[in-house]
């Protein structure tokens, strides 16, 4: 984890390297937000560790002047996080964020405020953004109000009240929303038109960028387009800059001109859209985008070869790449080389048994279940053996890599699951799983081994494997290694 | 709006396709609420075959989900379903009741709508089972997720050991258990042997360690494998059809895919028919061999896959594909349809065409009841309740573009 | 409709006009509480005499349509001697004190009229000043979370451990250490400009009234010291839920302090359930006052409590006395319990909001 903060060292150094045509409006380096469960006063009486979950862990970006940078993942990959974090509407545990120059984290009170007038924010639910109790022209002139604008009496003899209530009007209007509608609370509007008076709230203060927080995501089809076309001529009329987070992939690449894939806390792939869609090089993006369902006759049948398993748990994701577990081309050691399949299928079996507290008692049960006739049931290791092989696809192996897969199916057919981890870690170790891949430094850049130079062929040390702390003393973290020493066998459950 | 399944010419099933398994005429529900009538469900007409998917395609509010829920005579008050036929194809169930209730007999197709309620009740689980959108509310966060599925398989056993036409499935369920049940709330009501089903159906739709998992609650699982378990438990009593109400909704695209695939591999694997209910065009052209696009409760367009996505005719089918980004082909502009989804309250509908409002080829033909013509291009199948199935769009006959904002009072987007 | 942060919207004015229409309940509640109210406000005028005039001849008078037999001694010369004649003399009720007189030869009536005076006072400013603490802790705990959360809770917690009685009694005993008067006497408004007399003048009620008004603020203190443990409970509830919306998140986005959040945001929506708790909290507070009072704790003679110690020697014999000012609280308490339930269900929040269907 370490590495990535040296990484967003090294890149802001570098940065001058990649070729930029300007400093950009927003850059965010090494951004990490933790979450720490278990930590009342309470606990700690009972001296019970704090667990973290790490919501946000390591994020690099940079939005550039008038540009719409995408963020994608799946939910609870932190992205609304790093939205949220990134504007201080929470504390960040460790990065930088520089706006125009500024550090925001290190902002005082005024410096906050002011920079509130430059960034504004648009959420995802139409129906809990808006306060029920307050008229859409109140929830519009808020920021206005807050920041005691106009400045000065207007010179047309109106009070700054009543141009607050003109202000709010001509915002109305310009989002598509009548400005007789001012005095109707939010419960009398549709979805998309609430959405629309978000996004007028979120301009009235004039802003130079906008956190888009899934802002159609909530919406009908035809009411998506009419707020995405909505935002578009908004971002020319204004010159405004967004970041654009969704999970929807059609969006983004709609809407968006660069655009940052993140899986699990990190950013895992970033790019030009095109480039990004068309070309894409994280397994995990091409994953992601071979599973979108396409609204053409084409698509009919389709059959997607889906990514296994679930997204694991952000209180104890798996060590080096995050992705490993459910990677399709997660890189086979020097001393292994078999089939991609069986591969993945080895560390799948391991994945289980590691992470998610596989057990034989589990597999003799559901044996037994399927058994059926008068005989009572026997507990045979072959049939044991045999449906794991079946169900990790591990048939067909030969030579040694076999002779590590029977003796480890062998030993956890005799209950012992932690010793046939232990095999199978010892004989498969990924190089994947040693290090947290660094997100690369070009355009369209990309956290993968895959595409990194270093030569793997360095043996993998088995003891560093499976411990996602490894190097965590720079962060700040209450207790690092209790929270960390049991992940490695731990299930996630 | 009156009842339009009153009218006394519909005798017997409709006509269809051989291997129909499910025929549905007029079928229309009401809510009756404070605030009027809503005709959530307007004349819906459909049919579904053997082994095949059949996609529902809407925005919300557009009553795919209440035809849904009608389809199993599952609509809650204030709700009721209050026309229509569901005729079913069951040649065992048909020559139960040919004498009993000639009217809801058809050759091999029975009526449901028109079966007494025990029989109706009787056929959710082996004939129609639902899966449900947002898996976390519609298991019991208290009760082993093994148990539920066990328990549903052991409604299914006790509905095939007592037939449906004299019993009802809780036959059996007598006074001593019910107390039993009362004070000891967790005696399991599952025996090992449905258990061990419950393990089984577990396995099949592909929850790794069934056995262990079965034992654990709702709230241990993940949103997937939720889904999953609620499939798992949909299959207990091996449906004819399966319906499923937005089951990838609330999933990722990854996530999206394993569940998309899995029912693709029930329906093809055990020939299971499912209804496909969605608002996402991309799930409806992956899964389904036919569409209804359905909108203010009416099933506007209909059709093959191609009919509905490569000829559309309902000027409401072409603003919905025009209004999804492109994942391959982004346009520079999207053409969304003006306007809001109407409130399908009775007062406020009026006989007319009910996309009239937001319409961009409005004439003063779509001022009275529009109903189903077939639609030229494409297949024999496709049909559209629109007058341009017939007609061509001629300027002179257009609408002013605010007819209808004169009478409204409230002023739709934009 | 808006006053001060809360605002009333004509959707919310139609549900409670719905529920008043819909319920019977609602509307006996209203009927109680208005009367009440109307005795409490209009006290001096309406009261048939002075409740402090002692009438010893009149003493313990039973109600209208009650008999009551009473012993009586006497002297009487019997064949010179003087003897003492025990016999029983029945006393007819009499239409100048409809509801009985006391020990005292007090009228009742008169004296739960002004009892009612008491009690919604304690009840209205207790409550004021429970919801004014709780509301400012609850908000602070549930809008900061933390530490301040587990200190101002836990805090709570222990006061609510005690018996509500028990703590009132010993906050007394804390209170009057420091305070020689447990009650501040006020100018009754409508004596003192001498409208009350002109009033009964006119209607022929001639008695003169008292002067002034007892403010038992001892016992509004301790009241309110004991009962703001709820308000705080369901504030920090709301708060902790409220600041997880994101319209909260939305002002804070536009630079809004806390205070403006907690003020602007926070509270218009919690008011709901700290309106309704109010309404039961008043009930609450008049029991614990006639508890007080019956005790001996309140600082004033004219209250319910009062006379219901006053009465329970007198139970066997007049047992008027103490039921009338039982009667009174019972009644007023139900009447203000079934306010509460209607404006529980007709502001209950799942309904409001809403978009229908």
């Amino acid at each position: 984890m370490s590495e990535s903060t040296r990484a967003a060292e090294e890149s802001a150094t570098d940065g001058a390297a990649v070729a930029r045509d300007e400093e950009p409006l927003l850059k965010v380096r090494g951004l990490r937000k933790y979450y720490f469960e278990d930590d009342t006063l309470f606990d700690k009486l009972l001296g019970r560790d704090p667990t973290s979950v790490k919501a946000v862990d390591g994020v690099d970006l940079d939005v550039h002047r008038g540009e719409t940078l995408g963020v994608v993942g799946e939910s609870g990959c932190g992205k609304s996080t790093t939205g949220e974090t990134l504007l201080r509407l929470r504390e960040a545990t460790a990065g930088t964020v520089e706006f125009d120059g500024e550090d925001v984290m290190a902002m005082s009170r005024e410096e906050l405020t002011r920079f509130r007038k430059r960034a504004g924010i648009v959420f995802q639910d139409p129906f809990s953004s808006l306060d029920p109790r307050m008229t859409v022209g109140d929830i519009v002139s808020e920021g206005l109000k807050i920041h005691d604008l106009p400045e000065e009496s207007p010179d047309d003899g109106r009070s700054k009240r009543e141009w607050r209530r003109d202000r709010a009007k001509e915002l109305l209007e310009r989002v598509g929303l009548s400005a007789d509608q001012i005095d109707r609370y939010p419960h009398e509007f549709s979805g998309g038109q609430r959405q629309r008076v978000g996004i007028a709230r979120a301009l009235a203060l004039d802003p130079e960028f906008v956190v888009l927080d899934e802002p159609v995501s909530a919406l009908d089809v035809s009411v998506q387009a009419q707020i995405l076309n909505l935002l578009e001529d908004l971002q020319t009329e204004f010159g405004l800059t967004y970041l654009f987070i969704a999970h929807d992939l059609s969006v983004v690449r709609h809407i968006c001109d660069r655009v940052a894939v993140m899986y699990l806390g990190e950013v895992i792939e970033t790019g030009p859209t095109d480039a990004i869609f068309e070309s894409p090089k994280h397994p995990y993006t091409e994953a992601l985008l071979e599973s979108v369902p396409r609204a053409s006759v084409e698509e009919q049948g389709r059959r997607v070869d889906a990514l296994s398993g679930d997204v694991p748990s952000p209180r104890n994701p798996p060590s080096g790449c995050h992705f490993r577990t459910r990677c399709p081309k997660v890189i086979q050691p020097v001393t292994v080389d078999i089939p991609q399949e069986q591969y993945r299928g080895v560390m799948d079996l391991r994945n289980r048994l590691e992470r998610q507290g596989f057990s034989a008692a589990s597999v003799w049960e559901t044996l037994e279940s399927e058994h059926d006739g008068d005989e009572p049931f026997e507990r045979d290791t072959v049939v044991f053996k045999e449906a794991l092989r079946d169900e990790f696809d591990l048939h067909g192996l030969s030579g040694a890599t076999m002779d590590t897969v029977e003796d480890a199916l062998e030993i956890l057919a005799n209950g012992r699951e932690d010793e046939a981890a232990q095999r199978l870690r010892d004989g498969f170790a990924s190089p994947c799983e040693e290090e947290d891949p660094l997100l690369s430094d070009d355009r369209h850049a990309v956290a993968c081994h895959l595409y990194a130079d270093e030569d793997y062929d360095a043996d993998v040390d088995p003891d560093r494997v499976g411990n996602p702390m490894a190097g965590m003393a720079d962060v700040r973290q209450p207790d690092a290694d209790g929270a960390a020493n049991g992940s490695a066998g731990d299930g996630d459950r | 709006m009156s009842d339009t399944a009153a009218a006394g010419e519909s005798r017997g099933a409709p006509a269809g396709h051989p291997d129909d398994v499910l025929r549905v005429r007029d079928l229309s529900t009401r809510f009756f609420t404070e605030e009027g009538q809503v005709n959530a469900v307007e004349s819906v007409s459909f049919t579904v075959r053997d082994g095949e998917i059949f996609g529902i395609v809407g925005e919300s509010g557009s009553g795919k989900s209440v035809t849904a829920l009608s389809l199993i005579d599952l609509v809650d008050s204030p709700g009721r379903v209050t026309g229509g036929e569901v005729w079913y194809r069951d040649a065992d169930l048909a020559e139960e009741f040919r004498d009993r209730l000639p009217d809801a007999v058809d050759g091999e197709f029975v009526d449901t709508r028109r079966l007494p309620k025990g029989v109706r009740r009787a056929l959710r689980g082996p004939a129609f089972s639902m899966v449900f959108q947002d898996p976390m509310s519609s298991l019991n966060p208290s009760v082993t997720v093994g148990e539920q599925i066990a328990e549903a398989v052991e409604v299914q056993r006790r509905a095939t050991a007592n037939p449906r036409r004299t019993r009802s499935r809780t036959q059996g369920y007598g006074m001593g258990k019910l107390i039993a049940d009362t004070l000891l709330p967790n005696r399991g009501f599952t025996s090992e042997s449905s258990m061990n089903r419950a393990i089984e159906l577990l396995e099949q739709v592909g929850i790794p360690d069934p056995a262990e998992r079965a034992h654990e609650y709702p709230h241990q699982f993940s949103g997937g494998m939720l889904q999953r378990a609620m499939i798992a438990q949909a299959l207990a009593g091996e449906p004819d059809v399966l319906i499923a109400d937005e089951p990838t909704t609330a999933l990722d695209v990854t996530i999206q895919a394993q569940i998309l695939n899995l029912l693709r591999d029930l329906q093809e694997q055990a020939g299971t028919s499912v209804v496909m209910i969605t608002h996402d065009l991309g799930v409806i052209a992956r899964m389904c061999n036919r569409v209804g696009v359905m909108y203010a409760g009416q099933i506007v367009e209909r059709g093959t896959l191609s009919d509905v996505f490569e000829t559309p005719v309902h000027p409401y089918t072409q603003g919905l594909l025009g209004s999804i980004p492109d994942l391959d082909d982004p346009a520079p502009r999207l053409q969304p349809i003006e306007g809001n989804v109407p409130s399908l309250l009775d007062e406020e509908m009026g006989g007319r065409c009910f996309f009239a409002d937001r319409c961009p080829k409005a004439m003063t033909d779509c001022l009275q009841p529009i109903s189903e013509y077939d639609a030229d291009p494409g297949s024999d199948e496709h049909t559209a309740r629109c007058v341009l199935a017939e007609r061509e769009f001629s300027e002179a006959d257009a609408l002013p573009p605010d007819h209808f904002d004169r009478n409204e009072e409230v002023r739709g987007d934009e | 409709m808006k006053i001060g942060p809360i605002s009333i919207s004509p959707r919310t004015i139609r549900n409670l006009r719905k529920e008043f229409r819909s319920s019977g309940l609602a509307r006996i509640g209203v009927v109680l509480v208005v009367l009440v109210l109307l005795a409490a406000v209009f006290a001096p005028l309406i009261a048939p005499h002075n409740p402090r005039t002692q009438t010893l001849d009149q003493a313990q008078l039973p109600p209208l349509g009650f008999t009551d037999t009473e012993q009586q001694t006497r002297s009487e010369m019997v064949n010179g001697s003087i003897e003492t004649v025990t016999e029983n003399v029945t006393v007819n009720a009499t239409t100048t004190y409809p509801l009985g007189t006391n020990s005292l030869g007090q009228d009742m009536l008169s004296r739960a009229i002004y009892g009612a005076r008491t009690s919604l006072l304690v009840g209205f400013f207790g409550t004021v000043l429970a919801a004014l603490l709780g509301v400012t802790v609850g908000l602070t705990a549930g809008y900061y979370r933390g530490r301040v959360d587990d200190l101002l809770m836990r805090t709570a917690d222990v006061s609510l451990a005690f018996p509500s009685l028990v703590l009132a009694i010993a906050l007394i005993g804390l209170f009057s250490r420091f305070q020689a008067d447990v009650a501040y006497r006020i100018t009754d408004p409508l004596v003192s400009t001498g409208f009350a007399g002109w009033f009964r003048e006119l209607v022929g009620l001639p008695t003169p009234m008292p002067e002034t008004v007892v403010l038992p603020t001892v016992v509004i203190l301790v009241v309110g010291f004991v009962n703001w443990v709820w308000f705080a409970r369901i504030a920090r509830g709301e708060a902790l839920s409220i600041r997880e919306e994101e319209y909260v998140k939305a002002a804070r986005a536009l630079g809004g302090s806390d205070a403006r959040i907690v003020f602007r945001h926070v509270l218009p929506n919690a008011i709901t359930p700290i309106l309704v708790l109010a309404t039961i909290q008043v009930a609450a507070i008049i029991l614990l006052e006639s508890a007080l009072s019956f005790l001996g704790f309140s600082g004033t003679t004219l209250s319910w409590g009062f006379d219901i110690a006053q009465g329970r020697d007198y139970l066997s014999s007049s047992w008027w006395i103490a039921t009338v000012p039982g009667l009174a609280i019972v009644l007023s308490v139900i009447g203000i319990n079934l306010v509460g339930d209607w404006l529980r269900d007709a502001l209950d929040p799942g309904i409001e909001g809403e978009g229908g269907l």
